[in-house]
């Protein structure tokens, strides 16, 4: 259970800052277009990496804190036993095998990827495109992880 | 055909079931296709496209702009500017007819800027007025209606999360409906077009809610105590709204930039009234990480739904259901927008967004629509949708903040007349599109 609180506190801690390098990187961006007149394209890149980076490591934070919103018309009506079942097959049947899809069907997508170190498709991009798309493992990872976690600790 | 229906009622048996939204509709989709690669009435292959979607969400220019707004949203609700603002409203129309309703009504529309999430506004109003109109001798339903219907009101006045949603889904559609029709440099729906086009529309109802509540002519009781004005408390939520709607419509910032200008305005005004320390902001910005994660997962939940319906050959029912069968393409739109203020009983306007436009889109706009001004009505169905008895999210909300001693049943009497004023707004802009499309064809073209 530590590992997975520490886990949780450092995608905490990374999306925190990624939060804020996106937003002091969308500034700089407007004052070096209107003061100085110009615009790096790597620099808008960087806000769409930590963009990326917030919500794909982000969903696991909220999956922790059951934040993902819920249908909660009929639920209020069925008792507490009937509802962990519900937990119970959600997290194994729906959640568990969607992050298996995840790092299954993109695996081709990031092997090509670190195979020929993908840069940026426009010029004076970032060459870190294959980093971007292993993201994506991070992402299913970290809900898996979340997922398992509250799996052994629903009663 | 079949298994369409099927996949359909599966998912929204599976909706009500409690899960969350997101993983119900790339868990319950996945499975199908599983169980369809299994006996043969599916293709693996459709699957494989996921990846590259995904991939495609992670560079969208759009949805770039939601975490930051989100945060101007939340900086804005923690530096207590509306709480101020109802304050200074309610003594600056204390002395007119029914002036303190009106107050609610002008608080209510003043803070769209920072209202992302229904809720968020019913529940600030109604915890912080519903006290002051009783003690004025408002009638629970009254002050009940006035206090939803002015907190709903954020959905459709920009700048709103909803619509910067709605713009993306509804761009992508509308390129694929013209790629559909042979025409290879698609035009394209930007959130400047739909902030412009709701404009209009999002003064009016608030003007049509003042005229009704104008008759009503309401005495205060008590005179509240004309403390000091301070015009700040107006003039910087305003400020705000203007500053990132101009920057959007003129051009001079994408709507990200502009989120980030409105963000940073919204810091300078929380330290300027030493209302911002630091652990308020590292909490606001993680609240603002899970808000934003919560969006993105229903959007990837609901790419998987689609490419599961589509396998299924749930394009060409749609197709046949909008496109070929029907021989009046107003009464199709009509229907549409029914089944989207049924479904808002339900779900949240995100959902809907994400799951149901990009299934009916492609094919409505096939059938030739402006893409804006269906969409200005998408926004106003969703945002009636969402004050309407017995299922309305907003009326929910208030529920819970109101006394016990409330009547459900006076909540929904007093929201009745708002309804009413929705429905007329609703019926002018069907007839006159030109309510929705003046504005963005004379600035933006």
């Amino acid at each position: 259970m530590k590992l997975f609180d520490n886990i949780s506190l450092w995608t905490q801690v990374f999306t925190r800052q990624c939060f804020y390098i996106m937003f002091i990187f969308v500034i700089i961006n407007i004052l070096l277009r209107y003061v100085l007149n110009i615009n790096f394209i790597f620099m808008q890149e960087i806000v769409m990496y930590m963009h990326a980076f917030i919500f794909l490591f982000g969903i696991s934070l909220c999956f922790k804190d059951d934040k993902h919103v819920r249908i909660d018309v009929f639920s209020s009506k069925i008792t507490h036993r009937v509802k962990l079942m519900i937990e119970r097959f959600g997290l194994i049947f729906l959640v568990i095998p969607f992050c298996i899809f995840v790092i299954y069907e993109s695996t081709p997508m990031i092997y090509r990827s670190w195979n020929m170190l993908e840069g940026s498709s426009e010029p004076g991009g970032l060459p870190f495109v294959y980093i971007l798309k292993s993201s994506i493992y991070f992402f299913s990872i970290l809900i898996l992880l979340q997922a398992i976690k509250r799996l052994i600790e629903i009663k | 055909m079949e298994f369409v229906i099927l996949f359909l009622i599966l998912v929204f048996v599976s909706l009500l079931s409690g899960f969350p939204v997101a993983f119900i509709l790339s868990g319950v989709s996945l499975l199908f296709a599983f169980v369809g690669v299994i006996f043969g009435f599916f293709d693996y292959s459709f699957l494989m496209a996921f990846p590259n979607r995904l991939f495609g969400v992670m560079g969208n220019q759009n949805l770039l702009a939601v975490p930051l707004f989100i945060f101007m949203g939340l900086v804005l609700e923690k530096t207590k500017i509306a709480e101020n603002l109802i304050q200074d409203m309610n003594a600056m129309f204390n002395k007119t007819d029914s002036g303190l309703a009106i107050s609610v009504v002008v608080v209510g529309a003043l803070m769209a800027a920072s209202t992302g999430i229904v809720g968020a506004s019913v529940v600030t109003l109604g915890l912080l007025t519903y006290p002051v109109l009783i003690k004025n001798g408002y009638s629970p339903s009254i002050a009940s209606g006035t206090i939803c219907a002015s907190g709903t009101l954020g959905q459709i006045i920009p700048p709103s999360l909803v619509l910067i949603l709605l713009a993306d889904v509804l761009s992508s559609s509308y390129q694929q409906a013209q790629l559909n029709m042979g025409i290879f440099s698609p035009e394209t729906i930007t959130i400047a077009d739909l902030f412009l086009g709701a404009i209009l529309p999002g003064l009016l109802l608030p003007i049509f809610y003042t005229i009704y509540l104008k008759t009503l002519k309401i005495k205060s009781v008590e005179s509240i105590a004309n403390k000091k004005l301070s015009l700040l408390n107006i003039i910087y939520p305003l400020g705000l709204m203007f500053l990132v709607l101009g920057s959007i419509i003129f051009g001079i910032a994408t709507p990200s930039e502009a989120a980030g200008i409105g963000a940073l305005g919204a810091i300078f005004i929380g330290y300027s009234r030493n209302s911002l320390t630091k652990n308020i902001l590292d909490n606001c910005v993680y609240d603002s990480i899970r808000l934003t994660s919560m969006v993105f997962m229903i959007l990837i939940g609901a790419i998987l739904f689609s490419l599961v319906f589509r396998g299924l050959g749930g394009e060409e029912v749609i197709h046949k259901l909008l496109v070929e069968l029907p021989n009046d393409k107003m009464l199709t739109l009509i229907i549409v927008l029914v089944i989207m203020f049924i479904l808002g009983f339900i779900l949240d306007f995100i959902e809907i967004t994400f799951i149901v436009i990009p299934l009916i889109g492609p094919a409505l706009f096939t059938l030739g629509f402006d893409p804006l001004w269906v969409g200005i009505l998408i926004a106003l169905v969703l945002q009636t949708s969402f004050i309407t008895p017995p299922f309305g999210f907003s009326l929910f909300y208030l529920r819970g903040v109101l006394p016990k001693t409330v009547q459900t049943t006076e909540i929904y009497r007093g929201i009745i007349p708002f309804l009413i004023i929705q429905v007329v707004l609703m019926a002018c802009v069907f007839m006159f599109p030109s309510l929705a499309t003046y504005l963005p064809e004379l600035l933006l073209n």
